[in-house]
């Protein structure tokens, strides 16, 4: 079976042969990369190095982001890379491992990976801790989404950094975004469109037109094989997306839908806007050829 | 002038042929051959990650949902035109490793090639 899925990159995927997963973002190793472009270039204190770390939910793939290619990179671009902290997924309360990395680790940029709800009780506790001015906050993909700001409150939020990498957001123009909005409309009906709906239907689009060109090869649906769909959907280049996503591209074996990210940034009124555009991030996992 | 019944029998058994033949050639999509293709949707509605699951497992059902109540996709293999519709197999997973196999096995049951995760 062909398998597109929402989440990242992982190494897991890579142990199975034939390749059938299609991935919704790059790796957290090829994200932090871009990440740690956007803190060298943010950080004006010339007399020192910045310090960057990470609080993760205790997960595989937030173990997999503590790559020792982010150290390196870090390295190489005068970032100083601290090891990360970890809470369980069920955690409530924060204060330990916070007072750990700003008032110990004095880190400078904190990125935070957790899902919406993980994330709100994390940022809640930061605003409790009078940290927030103390470092740069920065969220992952998967919690760039309104109902942080309704659990958190957009006063907490406002001002916290987020990386953008798996789908536009709902601030971007063209046609697929009006598409998005149509369906939303549609289907929806209530509610606040977000930067994770648009995110579902970009892998939706993708998967379709992979199952759409493996059709045309085979005819009856009778025929169709999982790695038929995944064959068809590396032929994907330079794919219009309408604001969805940029146009997609997609090169065996990385699995990726796109491998870009750019920094977006709450604002006061709950709105998530981009501050950089695009940026390619280097496939890491799986690519015998990665080069730092 | 009055043609014999045996000439007059190959005469429309011609017309027949030729006029099936132009059909054939120029039929659109409305004589399109329909067919199904199973899709499994294995959505995250409930469990830990629900809060950022639920909009991203929307988005999933919906634009395939829109594929359908917009009358389907059209394709065309071998020289045949086909329409196609999806049939949706959808299942919560509740972010649960178990369950997800579970609903893999359900949508291969059903003979999904295709799935999608939120």
């Amino acid at each position: 079976m062909a398998h597109f899925t929402y989440g990242p990159t992982t190494k897991l995927i890579f142990d199975h042969k034939p390749q059938l997963i299609a991935t919704g973002c790059p790796s957290g190793a090829s994200r932090l990369s871009g990440v740690i472009d956007w803190v060298a270039a943010d950080w004006k204190d010339k007399s020192r190095k910045p310090k960057f770390t990470s609080l993760c939910y205790e997960a595989t793939t937030s173990r997999q982001s503590e790559d020792p290619n982010v150290f390196k990179h870090g390295k190489e671009k005068g970032v100083e890379v601290l090891p990360w902290a970890y809470y369980s997924f069920v955690a409530t309360d924060f204060g330990t491992e916070l007072r750990r990395i700003i008032k110990e680790n004095k880190a400078d940029y904190v990125w935070l990976r957790g899902g919406a709800a993980q994330v709100a009780a994390i940022m809640k506790d930061v605003v409790r801790l009078g940290y927030k001015d103390k470092a740069k906050w920065i969220i992952t993909y998967f919690s760039l989404d309104p109902v942080v700001g309704k659990l958190a409150g957009n006063d907490v939020m406002e001002g916290v950094y987020g990386v953008n990498s798996d789908a536009g957001v709902p601030t971007d123009k063209g046609w697929g975004i009006d598409l998005v909005k149509k369906l939303f409309k549609k289907y929806r009906k209530k509610g606040e469109l977000s930067q994770l709906y648009i995110t579902g239907v970009h892998v939706a689009m993708l998967a379709h037109e992979s199952v759409k060109r493996a059709l045309e090869k085979v005819g009856n649906p009778k025929k169709l094989t999982g790695k038929g769909i995944i064959d068809q959907y590396y032929t994907i280049k330079d794919f219009d997306l309408g604001g969805v996503a940029p146009k997609a591209t997609i090169n065996y074996p990385n699995p990726a839908m796109m491998s870009k990210i750019r920094m977006v940034q709450w604002q006061k009124d709950g709105a998530i806007i981009p501050i950089t555009d695009w940026k390619d991030v280097p496939w890491v996992y799986g690519n015998p050829d990665f080069k730092d | 002038m009055m043609l014999p019944t045996r000439k007059k029998n190959i005469f429309f058994i011609v017309l027949a042929v030729v006029s099936c033949a132009a059909m054939v050639l120029m039929c659109g999509p409305a004589c399109a051959k329909n067919v199904k293709v199973p899709i499994g949707l294995n959505l995250e509605l409930t469990g830990g990650l629900a809060a950022t699951k639920l909009p991203v497992s929307y988005g999933l059902l919906d634009y395939i949902k829109y594929i359908n109540d917009e009358g389907g996709f059209e394709y065309k293999a071998n020289g045949k035109a086909y329409k196609a519709k999806y049939d949706i197999i959808w299942a919560d997973n509740g972010f649960s490793v178990a369950r997800s196999m579970t609903n893999v096995r359900r949508f291969a049951g059903k003979g999904a090639k295709v799935i999608l995760t939120a």
